[in-house]
């Protein structure tokens, strides 16, 4: 019986070598808000916090969706629509940065654990564990106030954190594939424990450590969103979290809902996608592992 | 010619049985148009080899194809009445009247609950006795198959392979069906055990009256305890008849072909004479059936004893392996385990050594410390003069063949890629130059009998059917020109006509000067063709060792006798008692 185990990981979506819709429905979204906060800065300008006035000279305070501001303006006068557009860029970054440090750490340390087990494994999975047991808001406002609030400290907080899960699961492949026949034909080829882990064992845990990256991309934006909502953001970089911050503190949530609606429904629509992204790579890790 | 037999007497009947499995690309019909009858407590074995449709056919009978596959023409009728799946007549039949053993059924046994249970529940189910009845009959039933009485009580992780296929057989038996559909149901077995639970098996069948349908590739099994046999090849039937005539004269040329190659490999070979035996091959099948490999003939072969030149290329001195175990949580103390228990022999240039022993007996272990994975407890192992290093330091002089071809390879490589892995991972390496790795790919594919080596150097393994995918394998064992071949059971997983192709790569490979082999299997029956001298081992001893043909003519260990007594298909290789 041949078996679609040499497939990669897009021809292993379906069996048919067609996409499910959720996938392409997924990627459609991200490439949407990609292309939105590469283009922004090109059409709209790069200035999220420009003022607009009215013709009377007054800031253009609280106006209504129009065809000027497809999303109205907020208290400062400024465009919303280019602010949840620009803001989309520092969104995507923190999501596919934090994502990727998320899915190298959990690789390197699942591997390392699985493959050796005994006194590392015991180690390293004790690391996991005090990484477990750190509540992370409490941990990230420590960290902010050491690091400052800058992206990359923002990515740093949140991928030194959310790894531990990924790294369990990854490990948890490893504990199989390690006891492959294959593995052992190699072995007893004279091959050391580098050249099995890099060519026998990454190779077989790079879709569920891609699932976890994946799901700890979705994790970063959404914590990314919670620190800025709560202030813990650079206020001279527009994200959409600052967005909503800024919309409850003025008390405006309750009635300017274009300000709430556009960094709120960005937020879902992303993150629904990324989710349906995870779902469909584990569809496909799935059936490699049944074949 | 079909075994015809009076109306009354026929259990079993399929006519003009065709299969189609629903593929991504088009469709396959994997049985095409078989029609036979099984006559009343008869046993009727089909054969074939992997993909020859036996597997599906029993599955088709039974009802339980997977979900692509159709029973698109022909009947199937159990004592007149039609049951051709999908029926719900069949539904109610099935175990009552109509039972199955799938292939590797041990695994369907319930690790949580004790077997005897697993037997009772039939009873209280089907014959909705009580619970204590059930428990009564079900131990019966044990007790008919030989097992002990305190299995009832065990669970399936407590019992051996055999004890647990007993289970099985016990429970596919319990409602005393009218036909018992059994495929390969020993594969998984040692020969001595396998010999054993047929034997009990058998005398329990026809006590009852089952009639059996065998579905195996081991004509030796079909001559000890068929009557009538069913010969398959791509899906349709090539012959069929009653056993004793078809094996003693076959019609059929693939008949021919399988027969000879179970005969080839039977442990008097060398007794008759290679050389006769090659004359006698019969050239390949009628058109468009030759089988996948037709061995080559052979260069030149040393076909008497050969001079054997006196330098050990290994040699194990009183080796001792103990593996310590903790008794468990609540006990204290440690359990000893010794896997190989003083075992002594030398390997020299240019020889094969077989090492003979079933599951458990530590040839496992001897091939594990022969290679530097393991080191002995006490006593040396001296490779050329010195003791491996063990571990990931020790040179590769050895390489090791595996079982499983399926396994024993990463599926995701290409095969030039698997094929130079020891010599690009291993301790050898010098950093060789690309195109030097090429060459030396190339011609490890073609020693090991993949030529020209050009087609098979982009290709998957999943292109390759299971010879040449353990032709795969020894070109990987032969690339770093090891001195000693370590091959474990290289062709147990086999089809009966490449066993031989492969093996005589192997003998090739190992017969030259500088070169020596040592292979391990339980089955006796591949040693005569391939070793010079065999050692037996039981339980970590060594029990008999001397040169391959004394041992197999006249053993001297009780144990010898049993394993040589226990090979299935005596009758094939004393036609005289077949015709009796």
């Amino acid at each position: 019986m041949s078996t679609i185990q040499q497939s990669t990981i897009v021809s292993g979506l379906s069996r048919k070598g067609i996409a499910p819709p959720s996938f392409i429905g997924a990627l459609g979204v991200i490439g949407a808000f990609v292309l939105a906060a590469l283009l922004a800065p090109l059409v709209l300008g790069d200035d999220p916090f420009a003022n607009h006035f009215i013709p009377g000279g007054g800031l253009a305070r609280y106006q209504w969706p129009s065809p000027a501001f497809p999303f109205g303006t907020n208290v400062y006068g400024q465009d919303v629509f280019q602010q949840t557009m620009l803001g989309a860029q520092r969104t995507l970054v923190i999501g596919f940065v934090s994502g990727a440090i998320i899915m190298i750490i959990a690789t390197l340390i699942g591997v390392v654990s699985g493959y050796f087990g005994g006194l590392t494994d015991a180690v390293l999975m004790r690391i996991t564990d005090f990484f477990y047991a750190i509540p992370f808001l409490p941990f990230s406002l420590i960290f902010v106030h050491f690091f400052g609030t800058s992206l990359s400290s923002v990515c740093a907080a949140i991928g030194l954190i959310f790894w531990r899960t990924g790294a369990r699961v990854v490990r948890s492949v490893v504990l199989s594939l390690r006891e492959r026949q294959y593995v052992k034909a190699a072995k007893a080829a004279g091959a050391g424990p580098i050249w099995i882990m890099r060519y026998h064992i990454i190779p077989g845990v790079a879709g569920i450590a891609l699932l976890y990256g994946v799901f700890g991309a979705a994790w970063a934006i959404l914590t990314e969103a919670t620190l800025s909502f709560i202030g813990l953001s650079d206020p001279t970089a527009i994200s959409w979290g600052l967005m909503l911050n800024q919309a409850f503190a003025n008390g405006a949530i309750r009635f300017a809902w274009w300000w709430v609606v556009p960094p709120g429904v960005s937020l879902t629509l992303l993150l629904g996608a990324l989710f349906l992204l995870a779902r469909s790579i584990e569809g496909a890790v799935d059936r490699r592992l049944a074949d | 010619m079909t075994v015809r037999h009076p109306k009354a007497d026929v259990v079993l009947e399929v006519d003009g049985l065709t299969i189609n499995y629903g593929l991504m690309d088009g469709s396959l019909d994997a049985v095409r148009e078989v029609s036979f009858q099984l006559g009343r407590g008869r046993a009727l074995g089909i054969v074939g080899e992997s993909g020859c449709g036996k597997s599906t056919l029993a599955r088709g009978i039974f009802g339980a194809l997977p979900p692509n596959g159709k029973i698109v023409q022909g009947r199937v009728s159990i004592a007149g009445q039609d049951i051709t799946a999908p029926s719900p007549l069949l539904e109610r039949l099935r175990w009552k009247e109509l039972s199955f053993v799938p292939q590797a059924a041990i695994a369907s046994l319930d690790p949580l609950y004790r077997v005897g249970r697993q037997v009772a529940e039939i009873y209280e189910h089907h014959q909705e006795l009580n619970r204590r009845a059930a428990c009564e009959r079900a131990a019966q039933m044990l007790l008919a198959l030989d097992l002990p009485a305190t299995a009832f009580d065990m669970y399936p992780h407590e019992l051996s392979g055999g004890m647990r296929q007993r289970v099985v057989i016990a429970s596919a038996l319990a409602l005393r069906p009218q036909v018992l559909i059994a495929d390969e149901p020993t594969t998984a077995l040692d020969t001595l055990v396998q010999h054993q639970v047929f034997e009990r098996f058998n005398a329990v069948r026809r006590e009852i009256g089952t009639s059996l349908i065998l579905i195996t590739h081991d004509l030796g099994l079909v001559a000890d305890y068929c009557d009538d046999i069913l010969v398959m090849y791509g899906g349709e039937v090539v012959e069929s008849g009653l056993a004793a005539h078809v094996l003693f004269d076959p019609a059929h040329a693939y008949t021919r072909e399988l027969l000879n190659a179970t005969r080839r490999l039977g442990p008097s070979v060398r007794v008759n004479g290679l050389a006769d035996l090659l004359r006698r091959q019969t050239p390949a099948v009628a058109a468009g059936q030759t089988p996948k490999s037709v061995p080559r003939a052979p260069s030149s072969y040393p076909l008497s004893s050969k001079p054997v030149p006196n330098t050990p290329l290994i040699e194990f001195d009183r080796v001792v392996r103990i593996f310590r175990r903790k008794l468990g949580l609540f006990r204290r103390g440690v359990q000893e385990i010794r896997a190989v228990d003083g075992v002594s022999f030398a390997v020299n240039r240019g020889e094969v050594l077989g090492i003979i022993g079933a599951s458990g007996s530590g040839k496992s272990t001897i091939a594990s410390m022969a290679i530097g994975l393991d080191r002995p407890t006490s006593g040396s192992i001296r490779l050329e003069g010195d003791a491996p290093t063990g571990g990931d330091a020790s040179p590769r002089s050895v390489q090791l063949i595996f079982q499983d071809p399926y396994q024993s390879m990463n599926p995701i490589y290409r095969i030039d890629w698997i094929v130079a892995e020891p010599l690009r991972a291993g301790q050898m390496r010098k950093r060789l130059p690309r195109a030097e790795i090429r060459r030396r790919v190339s011609g490890a594919l073609e020693a090991a009998g993949l030529r020209p080596a050009e087609n098979y150097l982009t290709s998957r393994l999943h292109q390759l059917s299971g010879g040449q995918r353990q032709r795969v394998a020894i070109a990987r064992a032969i690339i770093t020109e090891p001195h000693l071949i370590l091959a474990d059971e290289p062709v147990s997983m086999l089809d009966v006509s490449v066993r031989a192709g492969v093996l005589e790569t192997l003998r090739e490979l190992a017969s030259r000067r500088d070169r020596a082999m040592i292979y391990i299997t339980h089955d006796l029956g591949t040693v005569g063709f391939i070793c010079d001298r065999l050692l037996v081992l039981r339980e970590g001893r060594s029990v008999e060792t001397g040169p391959c043909l004394d041992v197999l003519e006249a053993p001297r260990a009780d144990y010898t006798r049993a394993l040589l007594n226990a090979m299935p298909g005596h009758k094939l290789r004393q036609p005289e008692s077949i015709r009796a």
